[in-house]
């Protein structure tokens, strides 16, 4: 066990919470499912390094977890586990690449525990609910003592394992509108093996086209490979006002690969990654168009 | 609002295998902890302490978790099974029949974990496809077998589930409803 | 082909068995589906210490002072141990004594453990290790073989200039005239990785003191109770019985808990009776992959030439072993390598040199396989590339040259007096998996453009000698022992390692003395009941260990059967003993239960227990030629694969194998095929999933997060094929099954993948950038919460 015993409280409210992390602000950590937080707290036990003074356990704050939809707009809780995601028929419908996305993480174990809330504020590059997110242009509201405030996911993350959220900050939930159902989505997830497997890289698509079958919206998002979660726009405008053929998606895929090499610059993994991005991102758009190409 | 300061110790109860139990712990007690030292119920093993191999599987409120990363006070006032609740009443649990008719055992280390995520499968789906076994103990490294013996068993041991339970009374134990809101 | 089939003679005649040659359950199954077998983790003792270890800060440094008096000092802590403590033998080794139990001079990895606290908590002994100041004086280090046998190189041990830690070789024919006569020569390279035993348990030990000056009981997850009393014994400078073993459950070992626990048992036991009071250490994962022994890397490098119609003529081979920091069972290990390298083919002239090396690496020793898994990826690669340079298919260049009855080895020994069964698992591995149907369709297919996903297939054969071979005393002892109401125990000097030796002793027994499998208690080994047994490796156990129980239970039977004799009035050759019952053989109805026969036997004062002793026949070895008769016996076997490539993506799915061994005889069928699923499985992490990266000392796969083994998710479709030839020399004809089906997948993958693809790989293994790049790149795997270690 960890030299340093931390402290531990439980708030049965979300002003509870939000008042005790304004009191101890730098030196407390809130955990959901715990899955990332135990694992971390173990390295730097190991490691000699520095522990929180305060674990701030969330999980038994009401109405924190659950989906529902209102409207057209479907809100995820924080506390939202993988599996109740992956099984939510609302999101089944509405966001489908995300239960799919949620479906890929690790082992039954990890996703009977481990948060979406958890998963974005961890801001893993590896995450895999973030690319999915993404594309849905998903909000994510955060709470202190203060009050609210909604932010586009993608604004969440300003480094690798940092976010942008003040020392304190709780998240709420997330929410997003619920895809149309002609909206064509797909999350495309490479890995070692085939369960309990980090993400190498995957891919979330979605794409909506009108009755001539032109493209009239897409969104693509990259996982795994970019600095921060981030859509590719240069790379879905080349989509956008065309009946995507062979050429508008390899030119589409390719430059998602070219993004990622302008992004993060061209490291010892760039022989694979690039090659392989454009794959798996050729793959999705191609499922998010309903054909299996692989 | 509970609150426990650094290096305290508390009091917390929760039910294990049906019955009641008070325990001590501090903060950065977790489960397995609390089920291997504290109760000694040692059928539940660490194999790697960070979420992956599964040895550590108990049911939490009737779903798998790894008891090396849920936190002893987050067990508060809930429900947890172990592989020593499995038999009732002196009987084998078809599913641990079924494991040893099966050759599903070698060194065994992995056993409890496989078993109970293997019971968390068919209390909710009670009659599975090979996938749907493979994919519920896909958090259970086995080392020993190659998995393809507890696969089997576990196939068998819902087969035999199915021939004595009634129709009716298999509701019991299934999932609950994933849209509502956690009060 | 029809293969012969030998009548041995020695061997039972009957076909018809009662308990052996069926499946049995296993006779611990109970205990471990209900979570009461008892690990060593899971013992406790009243006032029961805990220990932890401080390890190397530098893979390579002279120890110039450890300061331990702030620890000593630290809430909770009760003893601090260092090497100063150690009253007898410093270091230990089975083959060089080069180990320190706590290191004294040097550090020259960094599992090496410097102090020991000792605490009556875990979390005590934990922070009190920060508290240890050890001042180092840094030394240059070698990371690879080559680097280490370079001239002027860092030596890492005294009486090893030049870091050589052995040198086997064989020499058959003349070369020359040899690759004079190939009318196609080819030179390869192929290098294979660290990798770890991955047992879900690991390591884990409670010392007992006994009342008694320096008497110690060690429990724990030990593969060797008998190496690991003596290494004991030594550390505390008692004598040998002074120190009791009692081997736990094990919660797998494949080779991996056997120096690594010797070591633990001596600290453990060390502590116990430095503090008077029982002590109990336990690794996490990180430090069991940090400090516990590897498979070796091997670099090889291959020369064969061949006539047009690819009639092997000569073979020269050069290894090179990366032997980590001490020694360990590394000489053993490339022995087998050497006599095993050519394959089992028949080859005119060999030349062959495998060189153990010295390292600041993790060290390595025995694991399943021993030997032969890096030397098997190496010769069945060669054997592809080298048909696809004849225009031969490689099953043809096999079955040309493979070995049969009465061919000679590399080594000088004619295979005379067993089955030569290699052609057999050849053609019914090839025919389970449709080979060759599969590797003409694929190889087209694969030339068709743009498909994204390619599938091959491929083969991959061996021979393996049974048992320690020509270089280690081979004998083992049982006792079987009956008891007045009929049950039976029975202890055995080899021990149960989780792969089901329990039951198949017990089922010798049975079979042996006719009683029920029920009755037959087979009890943990315990080295103060039974003589040393020597080790549970190199696939000897239930040649050499069923054996010798064989031998007890038949002195038994014979006293049992006189005593029937007289109470059903016949004289003991009529008797049979099955089922439980004693009978007149021919007239089942005239007999008597075992039970009743036992009592009757104890109430007449008969001695009811007997001690069995085996000995394995004689075989011998000569260093300077290399040459001689390396093992009393072979198992032939190999696998065939069949593979889904991406090639976007370079993900290899292996979708079926078909594993084909000769196995003499399966004593427990079902054993045979558990240990067929999990070699497969261990073989296809070796192929493509598993490796223990390195990164100058520093082992940055810590855990299973990064170190991969196989999901149940990605275990391919596996037809076991067991093929029986029964041996002379096992009981019943039993050879082993356990090391060699986890030898033969990985090249089997490696050409499935190249019949797939066009693409060959020598380097293990072939991990997604390998298959896409044909080239390595080495980073960390991404861990989680990598951000923060
Ligand atoms: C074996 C294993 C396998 C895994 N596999 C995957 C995988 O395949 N894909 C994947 O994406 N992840 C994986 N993970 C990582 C992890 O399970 C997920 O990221 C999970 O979603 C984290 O959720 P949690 O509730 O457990 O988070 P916690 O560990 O409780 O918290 C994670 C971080 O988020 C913060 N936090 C949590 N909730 C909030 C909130 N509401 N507001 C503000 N901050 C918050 C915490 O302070 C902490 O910094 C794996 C982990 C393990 C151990
Ligand atoms: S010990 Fe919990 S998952 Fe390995
Ligand atoms: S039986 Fe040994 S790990 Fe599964």
């Amino acid at each position: 066990m960890s030299p340093r015993k931390p402290g531990y409280v439980v708030p049965e409210t979300l002003a509870e919470a939000s008042e005790f992390l304004r009191e101890h602000a730098e030196d407390a950590r809130i955990i959901a499912g715990g899955t990332d937080v135990l694992v971390q707290l173990r390295r730097r036990g190991r490691a000699g390094g520095e522990h929180p003074r305060w674990l701030v356990d969330i999980s038994r704050i009401p109405g924190l977890a659950g989906v529902s939809t209102d409207s057209g707009t479907i809100s995820i809780g924080a506390m939202t586990t993988h599996e109740e995601i992956a099984r939510s028929p609302i999101i089944r419908k509405g966001g489908p690449l995300l239960a799919e996305a949620c479906a890929s993480v690790g082992s039954p174990q990890i996703r009977a525990r481990g948060t979406i809330g958890g998963n974005i504020m961890n801001a893993s590059p590896a995450a895999d609910t973030i690319a999915a997110l993404a594309v849905l242009s998903t909000r994510v509201r955060l709470s202190d003592r203060m009050g609210t405030r909604d932010i586009l996911i993608t604004d969440v993350f300003v480094g690798p394992y940092k976010t942008s959220a003040q020392p304190g900050e709780v998240l709420m939930e997330v929410y997003f509108d619920a895809l149309a159902p002609t909206c064509g989505s797909a999350f495309v997830k490479l890995g070692r093996r085939e369960a309990l497997a980090i993400a190498r890289l995957s891919c979330a698509v979605v794409i909506e086209r009108d009755d001539a079958g032109r493209v009239t919206r897409a969104a693509i998002a990259p996982g795994a490979c970019l600095p921060m979660p981030a859509r590719v726009e240069s790379a879905e405008e080349m989509l956008v006002g065309k009946v995507p053929d062979e050429a508008a998606v390899d030119a589409a895929a390719r430059e998602v690969a070219e993004e990622m090499v302008r992004r993060t610059g061209v490291r010892w993994s760039t022989d694979y990654k690039r090659p392989a991005v454009e794959a798996i991102t050729r793959r999705a758009i191609w499922r998010a168009l309903g054909v299996n190409v692989e | 609002m509970k609150e426990i300061g650094p290096g305290a110790m508390t009091t917390i109860s929760f039910k294990v295998n049906g019955g009641l139990v008070e325990v001590e712990v501090s903060a950065d007690d977790r489960l397995i902890d609390v089920l291997r030292e504290g109760l000694r119920l040692t059928g539940t093993k660490e194999g790697c302490g960070v979420g992956e191999c599964g040895a550590c599987t108990v049911l939490l409120d009737g779903k798998p978790v790894n008891s090396c990363l849920v936190p002893a006070l987050q067990v508060e006032g809930r429900e947890v099974e172990t592989v020593e609740g499995l038999a009732k009443d002196g009987r084998l649990h078809p599913l641990q029949e079924a494991f040893i008719e099966h050759t599903a055992v070698q060194c065994g280390f992995c056993t409890p974990g496989m078993l109970m995520s293997a019971a968390a499968l068919l209390r909710e789906n009670p009659d599975p496809t090979r996938e749907d076994i493979a994919r519920a103990i896909s958090g259970n490294l086995c080392r020993c077998t190659g998995y393809h013996q507890i696969m089997a068993a576990i196939e068998d041991a819902a087969r035999r589930i199915r021939a004595a339970v009634p129709e009716t009374s298999e509701a019991e134990g299934a999932a609950g409803t994933p849209e509502a809101r956690r009060e | 082909m029809e293969i012969e089939r030998y009548d041995t003679g020695e061997h039972d005649p009957r076909e018809e068995f009662g308990v052996v040659h069926r499946a049995a359950k296993r006779v611990d199954g109970v205990e471990k589906v209900t979570g009461k077998a008892r690990f060593a983790a899971d013992l406790y003792f009243d006032g029961m210490l805990h220990a932890r270890v401080l390890r190397a800060k530098f893979p390579h440094a002279r120890i110039l002072r450890i300061d331990a008096s702030e620890a000593q000092n630290a809430p909770g802590v009760v003893a601090v141990i260092t090497h100063e403590d150690v009253p007898g033998a410093k270091t230990f080794g089975p083959v060089r004594r080069d180990m320190p139990v706590l290191a004294f001079d040097k550090t020259r990895y960094l599992g090496d453990g410097v102090a020991m606290i000792v605490a009556t908590t875990l979390e005590a002994a934990e922070q009190a290790l920060e508290l240890v100041r050890v001042d180092y004086e840094e030394l240059p280090a070698v990371f690879s073989p080559e680097e280490a046998i370079a001239e002027g190189a860092p030596v890492l041990h005294e009486d090893a200039p030049g870091n050589i830690v052995n040198h086997h070789k064989v020499r058959k024919g003349d070369m020359e005239a040899g690759f004079a006569a190939s009318d196609v020569v080819i030179e390869r390279e192929y290098r294979t990785q660290f990798i770890e035993h991955a047992y879900i348990e690991p390591e884990a030990a409670v010392a007992v003191p006994n009342p008694g000056e320096g008497s110690v009981t060690v429990y724990g997850s030990i593969q060797n109770p008998f190496t690991a009393r003596r290494v004991v014994a030594e550390v505390l400078g008692v004598s040998l019985n002074k120190v009791r073993i009692v081997q736990c459950t094990m919660g797998g070992s494949f080779g991996g808990k056997d120096d690594v626990m010797s070591c633990m048992c001596a600290r453990a036991a060390l502590a116990a009776l430095k503090t008077g009071r029982p002590v109990k250490m336990v690794n996490t994962r990180e430090e069991s992959i940090v400090e516990g022994y590897k498979r070796h890397p091997y670099m090889l490098k291959y020369r064969v030439g061949a006539t047009k119609d690819g009639k092997l003529q000569a073979m020269e081979i050069r290894i090179l072993a990366d032997g980590g920091a001490y020694a360990s069972m590394t000489p053993f290990v490339t022995w087998r390598s050497v006599v095993q390298a050519t394959g089992p083919y028949e080859i005119p002239n060999v030349n062959t040199d495998v060189h153990g090396v010295y390292t600041n690496n993790t060290y390595t020793g025995a694991m399943r396989g021993f030997g032969s898994p890096q030397i098997i990826f190496a010769h069945e690669s060669l054997m592809d590339e080298l048909a696809a340079e004849l225009g031969m298919d490689p099953l043809d260049l096999r079955l040309k040259n493979g070995f049969r009855p009465g061919s000679v080895t590399a080594t000088g020994q004619t295979l005379d007096d067993h089955a030569v069964s290699l052609v057999e698992v050849m053609q019914k591995a090839a025919d389970a998996i449709g080979y060759r149907e599969k590797r003409k369709a694929y190889n087209e297919a694969a030339r068709r453009a743009g498909s994204k996903k390619v599938r091959g297939v491929g083969i991959a054969a061996s021979y393996r000698g049974v048992s320690l071979g020509g270089e280690g005393v081979d004998a083992t002892g049982a006792i079987v022992s009956v008891q007045q109401d009929g049950s039976v125990y029975v202890y055995a000097g080899l021990a149960e390692n989780g792969q089901g030796l329990r039951t198949i002793f017990s089922q010798i027994a049975a079979e042996e003395l006719g009683c029920h499998l029920e009755d037959v208690v087979f009890m943990d080994t315990d080295t103060s009941l039974i003589p040393d047994g020597g080790p549970t490796v190199a696939s000897r156990s239930t040649t050499m260990g069923g054996n010798a129980v064989r031998d007890a239970a038949r002195k038994v039977r014979e006293m049992l059967l006189s005593v029937a004799g007289e109470m059903l009035g016949t004289s003991c050759e009529a008797l049979r003993a099955a089922g439980g019952r004693v009978f007149v053989a021919g007239r089942p109805e005239r007999s008597v239960s075992f039970a009743d026969v036992a009592r009757a036997a104890y109430s007449r004062g008969e001695l009811m227990a007997a001690f069995g002793w085996y000995k394995g026949p004689k075989v011998w070895w000569d260093e300077e030629s290399g040459q001689g008769r390396a093992y009393f016996t072979y198992v032939y076997g190999c696998q065939a694969a069949e593979v889904e490539v991406d090639t976007e993506t370079g993900r290899v799915k292996v979708l079926k194998v078909a594993a084909a061994h000769d196995v003499g005889r399966a004593i427990n069928p079902a054993t045979v095929e558990g240990q067929i699923y999990g070699g497969v499985a261990m073989g296809m992490g070796y192929g493509l999933l598993e490796e223990v990266e390195m990164a100058r000392g520093v082992t940055r796969t810590q855990n299973f997060d990064e170190y991969l083994i196989a999901t149940s998710m990605d275990v391919p479709e596996v037809m076991p094929i067991v093929v029986e030839n029964p041996d002379p020399y096992g009981p019943y004809g039993a050879k082993t099954i356990g090391e060699p089906t986890c030898e033969l997948l990985a090249p089997a993958i490696a050409n499935a993948v190249c019949n797939a693809t066009g693409r060959r790989i020598r380097e293990l293994p072939l991990d997604l950038e390998k298959v896409l790049l044909g080239r390595s790149l080495k980073a960390a795997r991404g861990r989680r919460g990598s951000e923060q270690a």
